[in-house]
C-alpha cells in the first residue's frame, strides 16, 4: 500500500523534500511507521518523537492524540503530516 | 511610575491646540496600548458618532514595556471607531515606532478633530507640531514617508503613514510604517487609514532622545535574560520563526484542510506548494528581519529575480497575505502575491480584507451574479493575478468595481444585492482571515467574540494545535479544548486567551514572543501572565501579580464589549456566515465538518459572566472589574 508523508517547515529541510510516498507491504499502526521515517532521517527525532514530544503528527488532517495515538491504523492512500510543533491561523 | 514616559499628547486638529494628560490616569487599571486606547475611546466617542466625523478619535499608543529591553516590545496600537464595521476598531503593528514615541516623551497620542488641509504630526523630544502635508498628499505610504524624512532632515525618524486608500476614505485602508528597519509594518484592520484620511492626517512622525528608566534595572534584565534563554531553547521561536515567519502556515493549514481557498469554498489549494513558506524561503528570501527588541525575526524580506516583477526587493508577505491574496483568490504564484502585498502596503490597503473582497467578487463572477460587462471588462476568473493587481489599484482610487469593493464585503454585498450577501465572509463587518473556521473551532469562537469582528488575534488559541488532552482537562475543563474540532472547553480557552492577548497588546509586546510561536503550552504559561507581571512590576515599580494582570485583561475585554453593546451589538451579532455552519468541505483534512457555534458561545458567556441570552456583561461582573461607569449606559442585566 502507498502512504503519502508530508514534511512541513524546517522538517522539510531535514528530509530535503516536502513530501514522499512510502510503499508498505501491509497496513500498519502509525507508531512503527514514524519509527521507520525517523530511522531514515534520524534528526527528525527531535521533532516527532511520540514518546517525548513536542510533536504534531496528523493522520489525514487529524492529530493522532485524538485518534488512537500511536496505535492509529494507517491505510492505503492515507496522508501523514509531520509538523513543527506550532499552530495558528 | 517608571518605564512610562508619563504623559499623553492630545492634539485637536480642528483648533490646532495641544494638551497633555497624565498617564497615571490610565496606567494602573488599563496599563497602556490597547487598554489605554479602549478607555479613551469609550470616554470620548459615543454611539451616534460618525467614524468619519471630527468627533471620532484616533489613539496611537505604545505600552509600558516599549523602549525597554523586554523581548518583542515593539508594538504600536491604533484605536478608533471603525468606518468599516461601525463599532469598536483597532489595529496593531510592529516596527520601531513605539519605542521612538517613548523616546520622544509620550505614551500615546490622542488625535481629535479634523484638519482643513493635509497635515502630519511631528513629535520629537516633548515637542509636537502640526505640519503641512500638501506636498505628500496623493503619494504612497512609502513615498510620503521617505520624502517627509528627507524634508525634515530626520533620517532616523519612525513614521506611520497612509496611502491613497486612506486619503480616499476606503473603508479597508491601513496605516503603514516607514523608517529604518521598519518598512511596511501594517496596522491594517478595521480601516484606521480612512480615519486618518478623514482627519486629513497623512502621517505621524516621531523621533526622540529621552531615556526610558526602569524601576529595578538589574532584576528586570535578569527576567529579560531568562526569557531570551526560553525563546532560544524553543523550536518555534528559535527555528520556525526566523526560517519561515508565519508563512509555514500555508502548508500547515493545507494539511489541516483549513487553508482558505476560492472565497472559503475549499479548504485545500491546488497550488499550495507554489505559494508556501518553504518555496518563498528557497526562491525569494533575502533576509529575515526583526522589529524593536525582536528575538524571532519573523518578517520576510524578499527579492524577485526573474519574471514580470523582476527587480522587486522589499518586505515579503506573511501567512495572511499568502492565503488571502493567494489561495483565496486562486493565485498560485509567489511573485504575484509579493507584488500584491507591495501594492497594498504602498496604497495602504489591508491585505486580509482586500483579498477577501476580491475573492468575494470572483465568486460572484463564478456564479454569474457579476458579469464581465458590469465589472468594466475585468476577467475575474480564479487565479488571474493581473486582475487582482488591477483591483488593488481600483480599490485605492475608488475606481470601477474597486469603488464598491473598497467598502468591504458587508457593504459591497448590500450594494450589489442579488443574493451576494451569502458570499460575503465577515463577522460584524470585518472580513474573515486565512484559516477556515471549519477546521479550527477555538480560533473560530475567537473570530466570533473578538471585539473588532472576525479577528484571529483577539484570542489566538494555538492551544488547540499544540495542547495535550490532559492539559485541556486541567486548564479548560475538557480534553476537547486541545482538539481543533472540539466544542467543550473552547469557551473557557478563548476567554483565557483573550485576556492574555489584551495584556500583550496593552504592554506593547508582540504575540510571537509571548505565546504564538510556542511549541508547548508550558512555555505559554511561563511567558504569559507570569513573565509579563514580573516584567511590568520590575519595569514600572507598580507591583502586579499574574492574577491581577489577568484581571486587567478581563477589564479591557469587558470595556470593549461595553463599547460595542452601546453601539447595539448583542449575541445575535456574535455569528458566522451561513457557509461555515452548513457547508462542509468534500475533501481535505477538515472534510465533513461544520462549526457547532452555539454551545461554544454558551460556555464562553458563562465563563465571562455575561448574560447568555443577550451576550451583555452582567452588572455584577462590571462592578467586580471597576467598570461601574458602564453599568447604566449599557443597561447591564442583573
Amino acid at each position: 500500500m502507498k502512504v503519502n508523508v508530508k514534511y512541513i517547515g524546517q522538517l522539510s529541510y531535514i528530509t530535503k523534500k516536502k513530501s514522499e510516498t512510502f510503499d508498505l507491504e501491509n497496513e500498519t499502526r502509525i507508531g512503527p511507521l514514524i519509527e521507520l521515517i525517523i530511522n531514515k532521517y534520524p534528526s527528525l527525532r527531535e521533532y516527532v518523537d511520540l514518546k517525548r514530544g513536542p510533536s504534531i503528527v496528523l493522520l489525514n488532517g487529524q492529530r493522532i492524540e485524538f485518534l488512537e495515538g500511536e496505535n492509529s491504523m494507517v491505510k492505503d492512500g492515507d496522508e501523514i503530516t509531520l509538523l513543527p510543533p506550532l499552530g495558528g491561523g | 511610575m517608571k518605564a512610562y514616559a508619563g504623559k499623553i499628547l492630545e492634539v485637536d486638529l480642528t483648533t490646532r491646540k495641544f494638551s497633555h494628560i497624565d498617564t497615571k490616569k490610565y496606567a494602573k487599571d488599563f496599563l497602556g496600548g490597547r487598554g489605554l486606547g479602549v478607555k479613551v475611546l469609550y470616554d470620548s466617542v459615543g454611539p451616534q458618532t460618525n467614524p468619519f466625523s471630527g468627533n471620532n478619535v484616533l489613539i496611537c499608543s505604545n505600552g509600558p514595556l516599549s523602549g525597554t529591553s523586554a523581548p518583542g516590545s515593539s508594538r504600536t496600537h491604533f484605536t478608533f471607531k471603525s468606518p468599516l464595521t461601525g463599532i469598536y476598531g483597532y489595529s496593531n503593528a510592529g516596527g520601531h515606532f513605539a519605542a521612538e514615541l517613548k523616546y520622544a516623551g509620550f505614551d500615546a497620542i490622542v488625535v481629535k478633530g479634523k484638519s482643513e488641509k493635509p497635515c502630519y504630526l511631528y513629535v520629537h523630544d516633548d515637542v509636537a507640531e502640526i505640519k503641512d502635508a500638501s506636498a505628500y498628499w496623493g503619494e504612497t505610504t512609502f513615498s510620503a514617508g521617505d520624502k517627509i524624512m528627507k524634508d525634515l532632515g530626520e533620517r532616523y525618524a519612525q513614521i506611520f503613514a497612509i496611502g491613497q486608500a486612506g486619503e480616499n476614505l476606503v473603508r479597508i485602508s491601513s496605516i503603514i510604517s516607514v523608517g529604518n528597519f521598519t518598512e511596511g509594518k501594517a496596522a491594517a484592520r478595521c480601516g484606521g487609514g480612512a480615519v486618518m484620511g478623514s482627519k486629513k492626517l497623512k502621517a505621524i512622525v516621531t523621533i526622540g532622545t529621552k531615556p526610558v528608566e526602569v524601576a529595578e534595572p538589574e532584576k528586570f534584565q535578569a527576567e529579560v535574560d531568562d526569557m531570551i534563554e526560553t525563546l532560544k531553547s524553543d523550536k518555534g521561536s528559535a527555528e520556525t520563526a526566523p526560517m519561515f515567519g508565519t508563512s509555514f502556515l500555508v502548508r500547515s493549514l493545507g494539511a489541516n484542510g483549513a487553508l482558505v481557498t476560492h472565497n472559503f469554498q475549499l479548504g485545500k489549494f491546488e497550488f499550495e506548494e507554489a505559494i508556501s513558506g518553504e518555496e518563498m524561503r528557497e526562491k525569494y528570501l533575502w533576509k529575515a528581519q526583526g522589529c524593536y527588541g525582536c528575538w524571532n525575526r519573523c518578517c520576510r524580506y524578499v527579492v524577485i529575480r526573474s519574471g514580470p516583477f523582476k527587480g522587486f526587493a522589499g518586505k515579503g508577505p506573511e501567512f495572511e497575505t499568502l492565503s488571502m491574496m493567494g489561495s483565496n483568490v486562486g493565485v498560485g504564484r509567489l511573485d504575484a502575491i509579493i507584488k500584491a502585498n507591495e501594492l497594498a502596503d504602498a496604497y495602504g490597503i489591508d491585505t486580509i480584507s482586500g483579498g477577501s473582497v476580491i475573492g468575494f467578487a470572483m465568486e460572484l463572477y463564478q456564479r454569474g451574479i457579476l458579469t464581465k460587462e458590469e465589472v468594466g471588462g475585468l476577467d475575474l476568473r480564479w487565479g488571474n493575478y493581473e486582475t487582482v493587481l488591477e483591483l488593488i489599484r481600483q480599490i485605492a482610487f475608488k475606481e470601477g468595481l474597486g469603488k464598491i469593493l473598497g467598502e468591504g464585503v458587508k457593504i459591497a454585498s448590500e450594494i450589489i444585492g442579488r443574493g451576494s450577501e451569502k458570499y460575503a465572509m465577515h463577522t460584524k463587518g470585518l472580513e474573515h482571515i486565512g484559516g477556515d473556521p471549519r477546521g479550527q473551532t477555538g480560533f473560530t469562537l475567537g473570530y466570533v467574540t473578538a471585539p473588532r469582528g472576525a479577528d484571529h488575534l483577539g484570542a489566538l488559541p494555538v492551544f488547540e494545535y499544540i495542547g495535550k488532552p490532559e492539559e485541556g482537562i486541567k486548564f479548560f475543563g475538557s480534553a476537547e479544548a486541545a482538539n481543533r474540532f472540539g466544542v467543550k472547553g473552547k469557551g473557557r480557552l478563548v476567554k483565557w486567551q483573550e485576556e492574555l492577548m489584551a495584556i500583550e497588546d496593552s504592554l506593547g509586546t508582540c504575540k510571537t514572543h509571548y505565546s504564538h510561536f510556542s511549541s508547548t503550552f508550558t512555555k505559554i504559561l511561563k511567558l504569559g501572565f507570569e513573565k509579563q507581571s514580573r516584567l511590568f512590576s520590575l519595569a514600572t515599580g507598580i507591583e502586579l501579580s499574574p492574577s491581577q494582570l489577568q484581571k486587567i485583561g478581563e477589564r479591557i475585554v469587558n470595556l470593549e464589549r461595553a463599547f460595542n453593546v452601546r453601539e447595539g451589538i448583542t449575541r445575535k451579532d456574535d455569528s458566522l456566515p451561513e457557509r461555515f455552519l452548513k457547508e462542509p468541505f468534500k475533501e481535505g483534512g477538515s472534510a465533513g465538518r461544520v462549526v457547532n457555534l452555539e454551545p461554544m458561545l454558551d460556555e464562553y458567556y458563562e465563563a465571562r459572566n455575561w448574560d447568555i441570552r443577550t451576550g451583555i456583561p452582567k452588572r455584577e461582573k462590571l462592578l467586580e472589574l471597576g467598570l461601574d461607569f458602564v453599568v447604566d449606559e449599557i443597561r447591564a442585566p442583573a
